[in-house]
């Protein structure tokens, strides 16, 4: 008998214990219930519009560190505005001004001027003469920083902060790395047609610190950045002879990459900067080929009697990809780093040059030529989603910004009949085709190569 | 006899393989007819269901060009201002008392009172206007005048905006409004279009971003009676600290629904239950043909 009742108090308790846990996941389910029943709201659409963002003056004391707080917001403004996804609010419509800015912003006066960021900063010159220049990038509408940060630099120093700033701005609002913080190298072409001059130049993204590398004494062609030092590769016709030649930027010195039997042409980087991957033409026939330029050993890479050129490498390194007319006419091709699996990638109408493999790796740019014109586009480096950017009477030589959504390129307008016209320009477009800009220089460009992001 | 047996043989065997590997290739097509078509089944409203105060801002801008016609009376009512001041006499009164209104943006309410009486009631104002002369207190009848007025000013409106429409089309619309709405009912989908429409405006999508048809950010709203967000949240916090693509896409999300442009959420106020908390997916798919 006590064993029976020891069985059913056994089995009372067991279904106590039950009932707990059940009574629990009852409630769960029940309170479960209504999220289920959740309202969901699908939101396919919004505006590319470029975001408005407020560009305060940064503060300073002194009126000479006033004036840079005012020269970096101006910097920082147009290298933002010319990126075409920010639209800088003029200072007239700001509320909240003056020393006010030095505290936390008032967020109600930027949200009433619709402004979705807002940053501001302050310059302080230190008794060693050095710049401290801090700044802050606010998210308006949720009122809370997104950025922060401070720099210390020599006050000659100040555009290369502003960039920078520009930079981390960019990155923390897209995603994506900046471009600001850096250089292109181009070809300043003068003189008439048949006596041209020209020289290695060099300038920042926007135009400013503008200088020639060369005299103008040789002609200079195709220069190229190092991925991954402050050097360019060129094409110099010193002697008659086109060699291959390396920059110095911090040094200033040039030196002739290697004598090589043939013609050499387009040379270009690997990205980790080891590497040198160009055309040389022996008895007629363009191939491609590899240098390396720690042991400068040479490999060729194709063999073909076709013309091989303008090599580019992926940034994995893995592959290449070229132009080669050996189907026929001028079209893209993809290989293996050591020349193997050679596929052709371009199959619309007209003809394909100088394909440029972006740092992002996801496009390859290109110069078309189709109808009498040309193009500036794009595709993905399995021949797919093919779209012209640019066109032109000649538009060539594209470069990719150090982020992959921007290019660069060179566009030169027709001559009429008394030799007027036909100046040629650097201009700079995003890859969605939009925000077509002009680089402004001093004499004729052609030929752009944007640098990294300056270390 | 045997080769003949043999093709025999064989002519089968091929016949038999042709049956046998044609069948899986006439079942490889069957689903070609069966190509799935997404269909989306939504709730559509028999009656639009609008809430009463969106549709009043919409029909007042019609109103405009209407008023100036009647406008020539409301000049000559500036003068009678000083004159009740002069001398407030009771008959006079009623006209004048609607000159205050017009300063407090009331400029439909003056030319109301005029026509209402002209079509059909007449007879009502003077009667009104007859009574409040005899109390004694001139300033509580002026009161109580304009009190009455902005009662009517509400109703009046409408009036209005029914006169230079087809009679039978506002008599609808009123019976709509009316209704009562009903709580119970789902929401449907021209409510929700009207909010998605709404941040067509805030919502600045990352454009070119990497990627960007793979960022479907989800954002949880507690929402206010009026329309107000009380409170958002962006759902997938672990993806947030983890790829910077999709933190951009989910703040400029956040940043969309707490823009002071898109509040507040355009959702029926009757409704308030079934939208006090809603999630908003915010995909950018279909502007990058996606």
């Amino acid at each position: 008998m006590t064993t029976f009742c020891g069985i059913l108090t056994g089995v009372r308790l067991s279904i106590r214990s039950l009932v707990f846990p059940l009574a629990m996941a009852a409630m769960i389910i029940l309170r479960t219930h209504p999220a289920a029943a959740e309202l969901v709201i699908d939101i396919t659409r919004g505006n590319i519009d470029p975001l408005p963002i407020a560009v305060t003056s940064f503060l300073g004391e002194a009126s000479r560190e006033a004036q840079i707080g005012k020269d970096i917001s101006a910097v920082l403004s147009a290298d933002l505005e010319r990126s075409g996804l920010f639209r800088p609010i003029p200072h007239k419509a700001f509320i909240q001004t003056g020393t006010s800015l030095a505290v936390r912003p008032r967020f109600g006066d930027w949200r009433i001027i619709n402004a979705q960021a807002m940053v501001q900063g302050r310059i302080e010159i230190q008794d060693s003469g050095k710049l401290r220049i801090e700044f802050r990038l606010w998210d308006v509408f949720a009122e809370q920083q997104m950025a922060g940060q401070a720099y210390f630099t020599v006050a000659k120093n100040w555009r290369r902060v502003a960039h920078i700033i520009a930079d981390v701005i960019y990155k923390r609002m897209t995603g994506e790395s900046g471009y600001f913080d850096t250089r292109v190298v181009y070809i300043a072409e003068s003189g008439p047609a048949n006596k041209r001059i020209k020289r290695l130049a060099i300038m920042d993204q926007d135009g400013a610190n503008h200088r020639f590398l060369t005299d103008g004494q040789y002609l200079v062609l195709t220069p190229r950045f190092s991925p991954t030092a402050q050097e360019i590769t060129y094409l110099s016709y010193i002697g008659k002879e086109p060699r291959v030649y390396i920059f110095n930027l911090d040094t200033g010195r040039q030196e002739i990459l290697g004598d090589f039997p043939g013609m050499t042409y387009a040379p270009r980087f690997s990205p980790d900067g080891n590497k040198v991957v160009m055309s040389m033409a022996k008895g007629g026939n363009s191939e491609i080929y590899v240098m390396n330029l720690g042991t400068r050993d040479l490999d060729r890479l194709t063999n073909n009697p076709a013309i091989d050129t303008s090599p580019s490498y992926s940034p994995d390194s893995k592959r290449i990809t070229f132009n080669s007319d050996r189907g026929g006419t001028q079209q893209i091709y993809v290989m293996d780093a050591d020349g193997d699996d050679i596929q052709r990638i371009s199959f619309g109408k007209g003809r394909y040059a100088t394909p440029v493999w972006s740092p992002r790796g996801d496009y390859i740019a290109f110069t078309k030529m189709k109808g009498g014109e040309f193009f500036i586009g794009i595709m993905h480096p399995d021949g797919s989603g093919e779209r012209q950017l640019a066109r032109g009477f000649l538009v060539e030589g594209p470069t990719w910004a150090p982020n992959g959504r921007v290019l660069s390129f060179f566009k030169q307008g027709k001559r009429d009949k008394k030799g007027r016209g036909g100046e040629s320009r650097l201009h700079v477009i995003d890859i969605t085709g939009h925000n077509e800009r002009e680089i402004v220089t001093p004499l004729d460009a052609s030929d752009p190569a944007w640098s990294p992001l300056i270390p | 006899m045997i080769r003949s047996a043999s093709y025999s043989a064989l002519l089968h065997v091929v016949a038999f393989l042709v049956a046998w590997f044609g069948l899986p290739e006439l079942r490889r097509n069957l689903p070609m007819l069966d190509a799935p078509i997404p269909v989306e089944i939504v709730t559509v409203a028999e009656m639009t269901n609008a809430p009463p105060p969106e549709p009043e801002p919409e029909p007042e801008k019609p109103t405009p060009p209407p008023e100036p016609e009647k406008l020539p009376p409301p000049p000559p009512e500036p003068p009678p201002m000083p004159e009740p001041e002069l001398a407030p006499e009771p008959e006079p009164e009623p006209e004048p008392m609607p000159e205050p209104e017009p300063p407090k943006k009331a400029v439909p309410p003056p030319p109301k009172p005029k026509p209402a009486p002209k079509p059909s009631a007449k007879p009502k104002p003077p009667k009104k206007k007859a009574k409040k002369p005899h109390e004694p207190d001139l300033m509580t009848s002026v009161l109580k005048t304009v009190e009455k007025l902005k009662q009517k000013a509400r109703p009046e409106p409408e009036k209005e905006e029914e006169k230079p429409k087809k009679y039978k089309i506002p008599e609808k619309l009123r019976q709509s409004a009316q209704r009562p709405f009903d709580e119970s009912a789902p929401m449907t989908i021209s409510e929700l279009d009207a909010v998605a429409r709404q941040f067509l405006k805030c919502w600045n999508v990352p454009a070119g971003a990497r990627d960007a048809k793979n960022l479907l950010v989800e954002i949880s709203v507690r929402a206010n009676p009026d329309g107000t967000i009380r409170q958002a949240q962006i759902l997938n916090q672990g993806r947030m600290r983890s790829d910077p693509f999709y933190r951009t896409a989910a703040e400029s999300a956040l940043r969309a629904v707490l823009n002071p442009i898109c509040s507040p959420l355009k959702l029926p106020p009757e409704k308030y239950e079934r939208w006090k908390t809603m999630r908003l997916k915010f995909d950018p798919r279909a502007m990058f043909g996606g």
